[in-house]
């Protein structure tokens, strides 16, 4: 089967009713995976880390997301870069670990400088022994190659091929759904709100079974108890987001009815409301009256996906100690949740392996938010969606 | 202190600074090194050592001291 046949993608966009999903080799073809780096990450806004681990001046991370060496730096007026992480010379990688830079970005090979905005500030030797100058090395047009960013909700994005519209645009439904969290300061509860898992399945599996609450009596029998099936609701926002929401969200972190502060201002929909969505391609969130969590799919192939998560909280108060333990029941709680789903994205992924398999069928009730992500990925794919 | 014993002292200094990897030494005694050279009219040489420490100073946050090497390497038509 080709995978770019416009039939074969004509069949995912159908309506749910009809549609396939992605057929296997979405997820288990390297080649397909070598084109979603293009069609679906670098030519659309793609989260590379978090504003919060290059929190002071001069903090550089470098970061390599899809094969790319990046580098974020702050500068000392706050505002966060990424550049490619190589120096104009001879393409030497300029960063290897997290570090907090002084007044240079000094290439460790012949040690060309650049200044944390990126501009050139020196060339030492260019034009031989104590000359630094030299007419053929224009600095003004040797700066480090900078990437398209935008910090939202900590999160940074990059458009690698600088061509996707304003990162405004691209996500103007969420912003305005969310309005009531994107536009104030989130708190990181430091160590104790953030952990890694890594799982053998491609990403795109991570991102179909976050975004729908068909499984979750299945999977999660803990929520049951407070937060039933019946509670959520699909949301869809075709070629942006999908996702699902509850309308009980009924924090239980350690049974001492002590709670963590919650977001001031919030309308009634959050006083006992939650919404989980995936902005595609691959950002996994949730906002809660009293904390935010993302979650970055960092795929290190077309089998194997890294998610980060890191939880935010509402005021600066809830990062201190005595909220300490707090916060790692609460991370413990979410880690429990995030570990019970790895069997079944595992378990998807080796399913594809089944040459027969046509894709499957979606829930025309339950699966909405599946199948507008597929959507997404065929419509993409097929240049419906642009890309 | 006669000039070859400076020199070799600064010598002696730099490589004791790298090897204890303590890079904020190096801007200061580059500095040195090139005003050693400055006065005895090597310009090439004392520029060679004032972009060492302009660079090293950089790196360290020796401001001070990579302002120092700068201004030597602008008066000497070496740098912008």
């Amino acid at each position: 089967m080709n995978t770019f046949d416009a039939a074969v993608l004509a069949r995912v966009q159908k309506p749910i009713t009809e549609a396939n999903g992605l057929p296997n080799a979405f997820y288990t073809d390297p080649d397909v995976f070598e084109a979603e780096k293009r069609v679906l990450f670098a030519s659309t806004w793609a989260c590379i880390g978090f504003a919060k681990d290059v929190a002071g001046p001069g903090d550089a991370r470098p970061v390599e997301f899809l094969g790319q060496p990046l580098l974020v730096v702050r500068d000392k007026d706050g505002t966060v870069r990424v550049f490619q992480n190589v120096c104009r010379h001879r393409g030497m990688i300029l960063v290897s670990e997290p570090t907090t830079l002084r007044s240079t970005i000094r290439c460790p090979y012949h040690s060309w400088c650049y200044n944390f905005n990126g501009t050139l500030r020196t060339t030492p030797h260019v034009g031989g022994p104590g000359k630094n100058l030299h007419d053929a090395i224009d600095r003004d047009r040797l700066g480090l190659i900078e990437v398209r960013s935008h910090i939202f909700m900590d999160m940074i994005f990059v458009n690698l091929d600088g061509k996707a519209p304003a990162f405004e645009t691209h996500a103007a439904g969420i912003i305005e759904r969310w309005g009531e969290f994107a536009h104030r300061p989130l708190f990181h509860g430091d160590e104790a709100a953030s952990f890694t898992l890594e799982v053998k399945c491609n990403w795109k599996l991570a991102v179909e079974n976050y975004c729908e609450s068909y499984h979750l009596p299945w999977i999660h029998p803990g929520l049951n108890s407070y937060s039933r099936l019946e509670d959520h609701y699909n949301i869809c926002s075709p070629r942006h987001f999908s996702g699902q929401g509850t309308t009980v969200y009924n924090p239980q972190i350690d049974g001492s009815g002590r709670a963590f502060s919650s977001f001031a201002g919030l309308g009634e929909k959050w006083a006992t409301g939650a919404e989980y969505l995936t902005l595609f391609p691959n950002v996994l969130l949730g906002v809660h009256k009293d904390h935010t969590f993302a979650i970055m799919l960092d795929p290190q192939g077309h089998d194997r996906t890294i998610e980060r998560i890191e939880i935010y909280y509402a005021s600066e108060e809830m990062r201190g100690d005595d909220w300490r333990g707090m916060r790692e029941k609460h991370a413990a709680m979410w880690k429990d949740v995030f570990v019970e789903d790895v069997f079944v994205v595992e378990g998807m992924h080796r399913g594809r392996s089944a040459s027969l398999f046509d894709g499957g069928r979606f829930s025309p009730v339950m699966d909405e938010a599946t199948h507008c992500f597929h959507d997404w990925v065929a419509g993409r794919f097929s240049g419906q969606y642009g890309g | 202190m006669a000039e070859s014993e400076h020199n070799a002292q600064l010598q002696r200094a730099l490589l004791a600074a790298y090897a204890a990897r303590d890079i904020a030494r190096l801007p200061g005694l580059y500095n040195e090194a090139g005003l050693l050279r400055e006065a005895a009219g090597d310009i090439d040489a004392a520029c060679f050592f004032f972009t060492l420490a302009y660079v090293y100073g950089l790196d360290a946050g020796d401001e001070e001291t990579a302002s120092a090497a700068h201004a030597r390497l602008v008066a000497h038509g070496r740098e912008r």
